[in-house]
């Protein structure tokens, strides 16, 4: 009894440790925002918002890309998803072995055959050449998947004895079962498209006004630099916060 | 504990939607307006518009405003520089100039006009 009492103390310490470990820089950030030139007040934010007000701008960017990668790749990757969990054809899974390996391949591996393509198109230095390549996301196909599998077959053909619609079959059969899946997806999807960094700067390298904020960061003067770290965090903490029940059950319904 | 972000978040966005369409207005309307221009120099001195010369209690002084690019725009700071004399303009070709020594070059435009008074450090704008 002692001894599972010690293991349990024990584990609490040292969770207890990277719990601190990993809170301190949001911390640290966010009181230091509290302070400009050794005054403490929300003058840094003052700053931040009127002499450097071009930030606005850059927020405005990372919500447009995040937004529109999410809801494009969500809705893209949601009937990939069903044809790979549901529908039996030839080669599905020799198919689904190509997605999981584009998935397995770092971003820089795509990063010159993406390049060379928007060039093409004359994408480069536009919005599109910041959404088009996350937009085809194998990794929300791959888990898409994963969620749609578990849902019975029977579910699917007791809907459609009473309709034929493929639409309709999928509004009433397959999103309602999918619903804090699709929340998690879209979450995940949020926070990989509100970081980009490496994507943004290499395929618009001549456009500085259509960057997102995640590039633009760096450049901000220092005496404002804790202001705009904590702006930047927030949507990302709220976003866990007010979604944080339903990301851990999906998390371990689907045993992720 | 939702409540409470949920809160937060409409006055997250409510500033950040505030500050989107006021952020450039407030940063040009709270700062003095300035007009600026390159003194000619004769003789080791400035030849500069009366208006460019501003009394206060230490004596009389040009304003010179420094430069530096800042995040969204150019950042004008301006730093007051004492002048030894103050001589009216001896060769007659300018109205209203006037020739001064200043303790220390100016390194940048000097103001000859400002919308509101001025003190050394300050941050302004050109118009």
């Amino acid at each position: 009894m002692k001894k599972a009492r010690k293991i349990l103390t024990l584990r609490l310490v040292i969770l207890g440790f990277f719990a601190v470990i990993f809170a301190i820089p949001v911390i640290t950030t966010a009181i230091k925002s509290l302070s400009f030139e050794g005054k403490i007040g929300l003058k840094q934010y003052w700053e931040l918002f009127v002499t450097n007000f071009t930030y606005s701008d850059f927020f405005r960017n990372s919500v447009f890309y995040a937004a529109a990668i999410t809801v494009i790749s969500v809705v893209i990757s949601l009937p990939l998803g069903f044809l790979f969990a549901k529908i039996r054809f030839k080669g599905r899974d020799s198919l689904f072995f190509v997605f999981i390996l584009v998935m397995l391949l770092p971003f820089q591996a795509t990063l010159l055959p993406n390049y060379i393509r928007l060039r093409d198109f004359k994408l480069l230095n536009t919005p599109l050449a910041l959404t088009l390549p996350m937009i085809f996301s194998p990794f929300a196909v791959f888990l898409l998947r994963q969620f749609m599998k578990s849902i019975p077959d029977d579910l699917i053909d007791f809907t459609l004895l009473e309709t034929s619609s493929v639409f309709k079959t999928f509004r009433y059969a397959i999103l309602p079962q999918i619903k804090s899946a699709l929340v998690s997806l879209s979450i995940l999807i949020f926070c990989e498209s509100w970081n980009m960094v490496d994507q943004a700067l290499i395929f618009s390298m001549e456009n500085d006004k259509i960057l997102p904020l995640s590039v633009m960061l760096s450049e901000l003067p220092e005496n404002v630099r804790y202001a705009g770290g904590t702006v930047y965090m927030f949507p990302i903490i709220m976003l866990f916060v007010m979604f944080r029940e339903t990301l851990e059950e999906s998390m371990e319904a689907y045993k992720l | 504990m939702k409540k409470a972000v949920t809160v937060l978040s409409i006055i997250f966005s409510a500033v950040i939607v505030f500050f989107s369409i006021f952020g450039e207005r407030l940063y040009y309307s709270t700062k003095p307006k300035v007009e600026l221009e390159r003194p000619l120099r004769i003789d080791g001195a400035l030849l500069a518009p009366e208006s460019a010369v501003f009394h206060d209690a230490g004596g009389s002084c040009i304003v010179c405003v420094e430069s530096e690019q800042g995040f969204s725009v150019e950042i004008l700071t301006t730093r007051k520089i004492r002048l030894a004399w103050v001589r009216p303009d001896s060769t007659g070709y300018y109205e209203g100039y006037v020739l001064v020594q200043p303790q220390t070059d100016p390194t940048g435009p000097i103001v000859i006009n400002s919308t509101r008074p001025l003190r050394g450090g300050q941050r302004v704008v050109e118009g």
